[in-house]
């Protein structure tokens, strides 16, 4: 564990005193900078979260929809964009950086990029908070925002590739001076496959913001909005995937770290390296599911890209599900805690690292498993549009990657700053509040998207079918247990690095936050249970929804 | 392990069997879906989504609904009628369309302005979705079995009046 403990840190660097890795501390302000970023990113679309979720409850808190389409816009491009990359940004530093015993390559570069990104965020928010950008984060011509906003966009892209161009160059330079024996970590691997997808964000990113740009100064006149729609979408999809894959590689990194590194001898590498290699191959064929009842794109496109190329963009993450889901159970039978599901009753709950984990993996797998029918081109026409659709991405991207992100800087702040966590039994507490509130929040909008209701509008009081009420104030329900959860969060966050107190001492860094797990003599690994629950969640409920959104569909008055 | 670099004897293991059967299973699962969808376009041909279409100015549909709305308004739309139906910030034209049940309507569908969704609820459980492009009709065809009221409401983002847009369709035996 400790390999190099004791060893003297070349200047410019300190010895982790929990995980003995080299850290070097100017590529550390780096990643403390960008992590910074997501936080204030975070905190501002959390704001705009309390009047969107509260005005889409029964309480209809924000009764102005010019108001609420700003508050909606804000909310969408400070969390989905700026929060979760800034985000990413961090993590591919982290993980190309401290776990391979290297030092940023281009560190001027990544300065330059932090910049770009900052520049385009303020621009961004100045406009959507005046009033000027009320397109959503998608901003679809020909309705136009002010130009400055896709410059804003433009800029804030730019940056997130230079990041991802400076974290490529430091894997590359790490490997040429030899900083590192073998191959990369999982997590770096996971980084890394997570950077690729990136470089088709912004390929697609720029072509569609640069072009809606020229349309929004007058020098384009028209404006094919197909071309921009399946541009846009390779932007949005495509991110998705990096929020995805940058998950999986948290994911494997929570496990590791919360069993003190005991876990990572139950989880076969090579299965996981395979299962990422898997989602560059699928992600931009899955792009055409953006468009599903779009008029103008052919039927065998849709059907390929949008359906049969997303139904096998779901299979790496099927994988990884086991491969997680069974590491985890073969490392508590190797503890001791047998039993068919035995092993998932005594697994350390109170863990957040564990707890974080499995419930960030339970939502994301409910999102995983919406996401099928509505990715369908028939079952499609049930969902386009509907809150359907936002359920399935905050079951994904906020009970998925958020959480885990959040799980994850529980373990990595203490270590960044030498400050114990403020309080633990806060961490605990918030990551079972977040489970409780994603999941309530992401029920009601399914149901409420199951019963038509349309995702982006207002409904005031004369709006509302009488059908909508009871899901409404259910995602009033789990919209203020997240927002609590989120501030815990936050404020939890924020009093380690302010006032969390100073040590070097492991046993303080990590204390409540790493499990002692004994490998017992003689147990048996196996991943019986996992393969019973994957294959009922993964496989029967998968389907059962299927084919039972085809039936609904059955029972429509005909439409062809 | 996951955060620490390794050599390739470390982690280049033979996948157990367990590994094997569950990647079995989710291929199997991808395909039986993949297959459902590409069957059903031949199974029930009544419950697809449109594919005729063909490009059509904004203002010009705009017109041709605004026209067909003057003719219809208020009366049953006879059978044979070709149907238009514009998306325009914030309303549809026609408001209101009252159609037999039983009859199979042939409906020109696009936008005269921005982006906009067509979404059909009706009491009866239905929804239906299709997005209204700009430049760009569906052709749809339709048909009622039963008498009902359904309401057409916009459900793509397109406008500070996007929530008013909503029309309605009444079915009338
Ligand atoms: C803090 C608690 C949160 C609440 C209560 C909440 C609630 C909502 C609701 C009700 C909507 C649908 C609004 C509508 O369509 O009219 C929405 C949209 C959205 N949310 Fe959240 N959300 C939360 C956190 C997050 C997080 C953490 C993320 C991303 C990581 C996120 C990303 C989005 C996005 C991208 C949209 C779509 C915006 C659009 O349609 O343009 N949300 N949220
Ligand atoms: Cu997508
Ligand atoms: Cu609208």
């Amino acid at each position: 564990m400790a390999a190099r403990m004791g060893t003297e840190a070349p200047p410019g660097y300190r010895v982790c005193p929990v995980t003995g890795l080299l850290c070097h501390l100017p590529s550390q302000r780096l990643i403390i900078a960008n992590y910074v970023m997501s936080l204030i990113s975070l905190a501002i679309g959390g704001t705009a979260a309390v009047f969107v979720g509260l005005s889409r409850s029964s309480l209809i808190l924000v009764k102005d929809p010019g108001q609420y389409y700003i508050w909606l816009t804000a909310h969408g491009l400070n969390m989905l964009i700026f929060w979760i990359l800034w985000f990413e940004v961090a993590l591919l530093y982290f993980v190309g950086t401290i776990l391979i015993n290297a030092p940023l390559y281009g560190l001027r570069l990544a300065w330059v990029a932090f910049g770009l990104m900052l520049l385009g965020q303020i621009i961004m928010n100045v406009l959507v908070f005046s009033g000027k950008a009320s397109v959503m984060f998608t901003a679809y011509p020909p309705m136009v925002a002010h130009p400055m906003f896709y410059v804003g966009y433009i800029l804030f892209v730019l940056g997130a590739g230079l990041a991802v161009i400076v974290f490529f160059a430091t894997l590359y330079k790490a490997r040429t001076e030899k900083r590192y024996e073998g191959h990369l970590p999982l997590a770096t691997w996971g980084g890394a496959i997570a950077g690729i997808i990136a470089i088709t964000v912004v390929v697609h990113g720029i072509i569609s913001l640069v072009y809606v740009f020229l349309y929004s100064i007058g020098v384009l006149k028209t404006v094919n909005v197909m071309f921009y729609r399946w541009f846009f979408w390779g932007l949005g999809h495509d991110a998705q995937y990096v929020n995805v894959v940058a998950m999986v590689a948290v994911w494997y990194a929570l496990l590791t770290l919360a069993s003190g590194y005991v876990a990572a001898n139950f989880i076969n590498e090579k299965y996981a390296r395979l299962a990422f290699v898997l989602y560059p191959i699928f992600v931009v064929p899955g792009i055409g599911h953006h468009i599903l009842v779009d008029p103008g794109f052919s039927v065998a496109l849709k059907q390929a890209s949008g359906s049969v190329g997303s139904h096998f963009l779901s299979v790496p993450s099927m994988l990884h599900a086991f491969a997680l889901l069974g590491g985890t159970e073969a490392v508590m039978r190797a503890t001791g805690r047998t039993g068919l599901f035995g092993w998932l009753a005594r697994l350390p709950w109170k863990n957040p690292g564990f707890s974080g984990l499995i419930l960030s993996m339970i939502l994301f797998g409910l999102g995983g498993i919406v996401a099928q029918p509505q990715t369908t081109l028939q079952p499609n026409l049930l969902f386009h549009n509907t809150l359907w659709v936002p359920a399935h991405f905050h079951w994904t991207v906020v009970g998925g990657t958020t959480l885990a992100f959040m799980a994850l800087s529980y373990y990595v702040v203490p270590l960044l700053t030498l400050r114990k966590l403020y309080s633990l039994n806060i961490a605990r507490l918030q990551i079972y509040l977040a489970f409780i509130g994603i999941l309530i929040l992401g029920a009601s909008m399914a149901w409420l998207g199951w019963l038509g209701a349309p995702r982006r509008t207002l409904l005031l009081e004369n709006l509302v079918r009488s059908e909508w009420w009871t899901p409404m104030t259910l995602l009033g329900i789990g919209a203020v247990i997240f927002i609590v959860s989120g501030v815990l969060y936050l404020v939890n966050i924020l009093l380690t690095v302010l006032a969390g107190k100073k040590t070097t001492n492991p046993l303080e860094l990590v204390g409540g936050l790493v499990e002692q797990l004994e490998v017992k003599e003689g147990a048996i690994p196996k991943k019986t249970g996992s393969l019973i629950i994957v294959f009922i969640f993964l496989g029967i409920v998968l389907l059962s929804l299927y084919f039972a959104s085809f039936i609904r569909l059955e029972s429509l008055p005909e439409i062809w | 392990m996951a955060i620490f670099p390794r050599k390739l004897e470390e982690w280049y293991k033979p996948l157990a069997s367990v590994d094997k059967t569950w990647i079995a299973a989710s291929v199997v699962i991808a395909l039986v879906m993949a297959t459902t969808t590409l069957a059903w376009s031949f199974a029930d041909p009544s419950h697809q989504v449109p594919t005729e279409t063909f490009e059509v100015a904004p203002a010009e549909f705009r017109e041709m609904a605004s026209s067909f709305a003057d003719k219809y308004r208020g009366s049953t739309i006879p059978e044979g009628t070709e149907i238009y139906l514009a998306a325009v910030q914030w309303a549809w034209i026609p408001k209101e369309l009252r159609l037999k049940a039983g009859v199979t309507y042939k409906v020109v569908i696009s936008s005269g302005d921005v982006l906009h969704g067509f979404s059909l609820i009706g009491d009866d459980g239905t929804v239906y979705n299709l997005m209204v492009m700009p430049g760009m009709a569906y052709v749809m065809y339709i048909k009622f079995d039963k008498p009902g009221v359904y309401e057409i409401r916009c459900n793509e983002f397109c406008g500070l009046g996007h929530q008013g847009m909503v029309g309605r369709i009444i079915v009338e035996g």
